[in-house]
């Protein structure tokens, strides 16, 4: 990079924001020109999105030239994917309704009122406090073993981790071929069920009305004003 | 040498500690206080008079009413007003139609909801509490309110959809509230006057206020009659209940007709509305009507028998809260309707199935 910015400097050719941003990253930019880079690379127009993406590939290639791993770059793509499969993700399964349950019985059963649990309570909270200060000391008295033991156990996760992994995308592959196997089976149930529904024309929602109108006569919960929701369903 | 046993010692010692220190969390207590709350409030809309302005927004409508409601010697009469549509004011006659709806907010609510305490706020210049009915996964809506904790109006009432953004919400832009005479205040033992002693549990989460003074049980459905105080203005809606049939809850998932529900999303059941309605055709006679419901969210499945105008293949209606899609299964229409989220009914209709 300080190769190409000392040709720029000895032709007459004028010195682009992009050698700049190279002095910049280099530590041999004056304030003036520091303060023109980060102005331009603040700024939303094009020319500051193109000096950004610049930076990101110096910043990039100085760090594999330091780092002995190599770098690894997440593209748009990764990322949107990563937001997709977050906003599809559900946020409590089954088991973990179940789990939720089984911790509210639990809040229920240990939650019967007793005087004497609050004293209790404080010696514990006290000597909770008494217990992680010694287990610190202790810790640091052990803390050469520990490393050891870590060096040991992170070998051993990552072996863990391959194998896992090794048996994840045999079930991958498993499902896969189950999947297409049900794909090309005409009578398969779940396939049948997957159904696409269209928005109902009007002859369709004046036929259904009637069921809007007996699920709030007989099932609605809602418990404000349910005539204004039959009132409001008149409009659909 | 002593180290390690004293370890184990303190480590024994920290686990009673700490299951005393989340019991008595204020978590716990704000969730009971907001489930006492809600129960108030259940209370409070149908038994106080009160008359006032509401803001309705619906998907991204916002309209304008005027609501009115009253009880008289124990039956409710409820007047609603459209204020901002062009020459086309409500004036729709609702025969058989009960507003008795009156939700129990029931502890095993608390495995598919958590109970939230908020902040106070202030809706139509008077101070409420918010409320907040979150559900710990995606087949229902997330339900906001703000209850007057003196009175326990509901002043402002929220559904809230899986993208954080209100589907549907009602809010007093006004209101007058006033006790009616003989009731002192609504206070939480009004719900003991409410609730059924027949051991059967006839309306496991609506219309059971008006049914307390009469209930027939004819052949496993409850029949509560009351007083008929139906009628219809010009501009208005005047409403109020006339012939309720209750619900009959059912302990298995066989449907009639070789229906089976095959699974029942976590927290619902199931009960049966009467299958018959005068106000439909002949088809619809012959239609059976079942009920799901968590206490806070229901849908209705609707099995109708295939005519030539019902068959017009698969459809869904969105209205803000309220889905409906439905869709032919064999010789049958399936309809299914409700204030829940549109994955939760295909879910539902999925798992309806007929036995050979």
């Amino acid at each position: 990079m300080s190769d190409n910015k000392s040709k720029s400097n000895d032709g007459d050719q004028p010195i682009s924001l992009a050698e700049h941003l190279s002095t910049v990253l280099d530590d041999e930019a004056g304030s003036f020109e520091q303060r023109r880079v980060l102005d331009e690379l603040t700024s939303s127009n094009n020319s500051g999105d193109e000096l950004s993406k610049k930076l990101s590939h110096y910043a990039l290639i100085g760090e594999s030239m330091r780092s002995t791993n190599p770098a690894t770059v997440a593209g748009p793509s990764f990322l949107a994917g990563l937001h997709d499969k977050i906003s599809e993700e559900d946020q409590y399964h089954d088991v973990q309704l179940q789990d939720s349950a089984a911790n509210d019985e639990m809040n229920q059963q240990s939650s019967k009122p007793s005087s004497m649990l609050r004293p209790v309570g404080g010696f514990a909270l006290a000597a909770s406090f008494a217990a992680v200060a010694f287990m610190g000391v202790q810790n640091y008295q052990l803390g050469n073993q520990l490393a050891e033991k870590s060096a040991t156990l992170v070998a051993f996760t990552e072996a863990a981790k391959n194998e896992k992994l090794a048996q994840m995308e045999n079930q991958t592959a498993v499902a896969k071929s189950v999947a297409e196997l049900a794909s090309t089976d005409g009578n398969n149930a779940i396939t049948q069920d997957k159904k696409e529904y269209k928005q109902a024309n009007a002859h369709a929602r004046s036929f259904l009305k009637r069921y809007v109108d007996s699920h709030v006569q007989y099932a609605s919960t809602s418990i404000f004003v349910p005539s204004v929701r039959v009132i409001a369903y008149a409009d659909y | 040498m002593l180290i390690r046993p004293l370890q184990h010692f303190l480590q024994k010692l920290i686990v009673p500690a700490i299951i005393p220190m989340v019991a008595f969390s204020p978590a716990v207590h704000a969730d009971e206080e907001a489930i006492e709350l809600l129960n108030r409030m259940n209370i409070a809309v149908h038994k106080l008079n009160y008359s006032g302005t509401l803001a309705y927004l619906k998907n991204n409508t916002l309209s304008s009413l005027h609501i009115n409601h009253t009880v008289v010697n124990g039956v409710e009469t409820e007047r609603v007003v459209r204020l901002n549509e062009e020459g086309n004011e409500v004036s729709r006659e609702l025969q058989d139609f009960s507003f008795a709806s009156i939700p129990t907010i029931r502890p095993e609510m608390k495995k598919v909801y958590s109970f939230d305490m908020g902040r106070e706020n202030r809706i139509a210049n008077i101070p409420c509490r918010v409320i907040t009915a979150r559900p710990k996964d995606r087949e229902r809506y997330l339900q906001k309110y703000c209850i007057d904790a003196v009175t326990g109006m509901l002043l402002d009432y929220m559904l809230v959809g899986k993208s954080h953004k209100p589907v549907e919400q009602f809010m007093f832009t006004s209101i007058e509230i006033r006790v009616p005479e003989g009731v002192g205040s609504v206070a939480p033992t009004m719900e003991a006057e409410l609730s059924l002693d027949s051991g059967q549990t006839a309306c496991p989460n609506t219309n059971c206020s008006n049914a307390v003074e009469s209930i027939k049980v004819d052949g496993g459905v409850a029949t509560a009659i009351v007083d008929q105080a139906v009628s219809s203005k010009d501009k208005t809606t005047i409403v109020a209940p006339r012939a309720v049939k209750l619900t009959r809850q059912m302990l298995s998932s066989d449907l009639d007709d070789g229906w089976v529900m095959e699974t029942l999303p976590v927290g619902f059941e199931m009960s049966q509305a009467p299958s018959s309605n005068a106000s439909m055709d002949d088809s619809a006679a012959e239609t059976k009507h079942y009920i799901i419901s968590d206490g806070l969210s229901s849908l209705s499945i609707f099995v109708s028998p295939l005519t030539d105008g019902s068959d017009f293949g698969a459809v869904k209606i969105n209205s803000g809260a309220l889905n409906v899609i439905s869709q032919r299964k064999g010789n049958s229409m399936i309809t299914v309707v409700g204030e829940v989220p549109e994955n939760t009914l295909r879910n539902i209709v999925e798992n309806l199935r007929k036995n050979k």
